[in-house]
């Protein structure tokens, strides 16, 4: 009896932690649904009236939708513009990250540690330090206003690397040594024994990197000054002043690209070992 | 059969994906057709300077106090729905005036009488002008004094910066405002809110005091709200 009181308490604190996690999404969705006069009202406050928050509309309306879909093409061209920004950034960092990562763990070579040393450093420096570095080589480069502006910074960090050789140090050296005697070269022992040993690492890598660049903020407002170029996360912060309505539709919208990503890559992200 | 769940939910995701990423890309694709489909049309208008007209149909009372010289004519009449400003001591009314005066005699003039005295009364400014040096032709006579007459009167006011027509003002719980239509670089045009302050109004007129000097939003085909684009019909 005692075990199972225990066992509910830990499933009330575990659902109410879920809640509040859970809020801010089911918030967003619900005034997705309602009108923009009750969104509105809702967000009028005053001294004599506080805001009026709630979660069921009053009258369930598609009205945002509408808005954000088929009057409003900037938010859909904004969407192309996180996807063309975000993707490369995955996809180079992955390769960067799996090759570096490789090379630290089961490559020999001098100062391979001083030189991860020197990685380590860089994942906790934090971003703002490297800012206006960056903005002048970019300046120099003449990619401002660009999107490789935004790209290539974000495309190198050390995250990447310090996560996965983590997972392939578990790795054991004998199974790379037995496929060098069979004949495999570096590479195919990278992409045909390694990589599918550290799936979940490199899932949790891509799910990270995706959505911490697909909320990018920061960089586009320093790096870009065409609003033709601006990602979906900027207007979301920019324009939710104006129109709280249409901006919790386009939120709604901008959440599923990272859910397809995390329920494609759920199993390895779960399974993830060491 | 825990690999088969895998690969089921890893196909799901794809499928949805991919026709996620369709639908933005159609509607991203005809976004622009299809908003143009869906924006209001407005027609717009300048304020442009001028001065409000008030036209009045009434019958006026021949003023018994008028000189005996016979050539000038007072007489009071109720502007039941002038606006006060309209009404200035001594400034011109333009009148065509058709006087019925006796019987089967009618006397036609038309010219400018000059405002001489104003009251409020009951139903709204009586006032009282008169035109002086009335030149009567041969055969028409003068009206007698006491007789009622018929008379059309056009006031002019005075001169204001910006006069638009009633249908460009929208009112809302802020007050009144109209909507400047401007145009970003890519010639697209969007409407602004701008709130105005009524001086003066007509029947179909209002002069107003306003910023800017866009063009102003006198009709639309749809409901419109501020920062949206419209479509301009030149």
């Amino acid at each position: 009896m005692k075990k199972r009181i225990v066992i509910i308490i830990k499933y009330a604190v575990l659902a109410i932690i879920a809640i509040l996690f859970l809020l801010p999404i089911i918030y967003m969705l619900a005034n997705s649904v309602m009108t923009s006069s009750e969104i509105i009202k809702a967000y009028t406050n005053s001294p004599e009236h506080y805001a009026n928050f709630h979660v069921i509309p009053d009258q369930f309306s598609l009205e945002q939708y509408y808005q954000a879909f088929l009057r409003r093409p900037q938010f859909l061209k904004m969407f192309w513009n996180s996807l063309l920004i975000t993707i490369p950034i995955v996809v180079i960092q992955g390769l960067v990250s799996v090759f570096a990562a490789f090379a630290f763990t089961k490559l020999h070579f001098p100062f391979r540690d001083a030189l991860f040393f020197i990685f380590i450093i860089l994942l906790i420096m934090p971003s703002w330090v490297t800012m206006v570095p960056n903005y002048m080589m970019i300046q120099r480069l003449g990619l401002l206003d660009t999107i490789w502006a935004l790209i290539l910074p974000s495309a190198f960090t050390a995250f990447g690397v310090c996560l996965l050789r983590q997972f392939m140090r578990y790795i054991p050296d004998e199974t790379i040594e037995a496929a060098r005697l069979d004949g495999a070269s570096t590479l195919r022992i990278l992409f045909k024994i390694v990589l599918p040993q550290v799936k979940g690492g490199f899932a949790a890598l891509m799910i990270l990197t995706f959505i911490d660049n697909w909320n990018m903020v920061e960089q586009v407002i320093i790096y870009i000054t065409d609003e033709e170029k601006y990602p979906l996360s900027v207007a979301l912060s920019s324009y939710a002043a104006n129109d709280p309505g249409v901006i919790f539709a386009c939120g709604a919208i901008f959440m599923i690209p990272p859910l397809l990503l995390y329920l494609f890559h759920s199993k390895e992200f779960k399974n993830a070992k060491y | 059969m825990k690999s088969n769940t895998k690969s089921s939910i890893k196909s799901a995701v794809i499928k949805i994906s991919i026709a996620f990423l369709i639908i933005v890309a159609l509607l991203t694709y005809f976004s622009g057709t299809i908003d143009n489909y869906l924006l209001p049309h407005v027609s717009k208008t300048f304020g442009g300077e001028g001065t409000l007209s008030y036209s009045l149909h009434t019958t006026a009372t021949i003023d018994p106090l008028l000189s005996s010289d016979g050539s000038s004519l007072k007489f009071n009449f109720i502007c039941d729905r002038a606006p006060d400003s309209f009404i200035q001591m001594g400034s011109l009314v333009n009148f065509k005036a058709s006087v019925e005066a006796k019987e089967n005699q009618y006397v036609y003039r038309s010219g400018t009488a000059v405002v001489v005295g104003k009251r409020e009364v009951e139903e709204g400014i009586e006032c009282t002008a008169e035109i002086k040096n009335m030149d009567l032709q041969d055969g028409e006579n003068m009206p007698d004094y006491g007789e009622t007459v018929v008379i059309d009167t056009v006031f002019e006011s005075q001169v204001y910066g910006h006069i638009l027509m009633k249908s460009a003002i929208q009112s809302g719980s802020k007050g009144d405002y109209v909507y400047l239509v401007s145009k970003d670089k890519d010639e697209k045009r969007y409407v602004h809110q701008t709130p105005v302050t009524i001086i003066a109004e007509s029947d179909f007129y209002v002069a107003v005091d306003m910023d800017g000097d866009l063009p102003i939003v006198l009709t639309s085909s749809k409901e419109i709200h501020d920062g949206q684009r419209v479509i301009v019909d030149d």
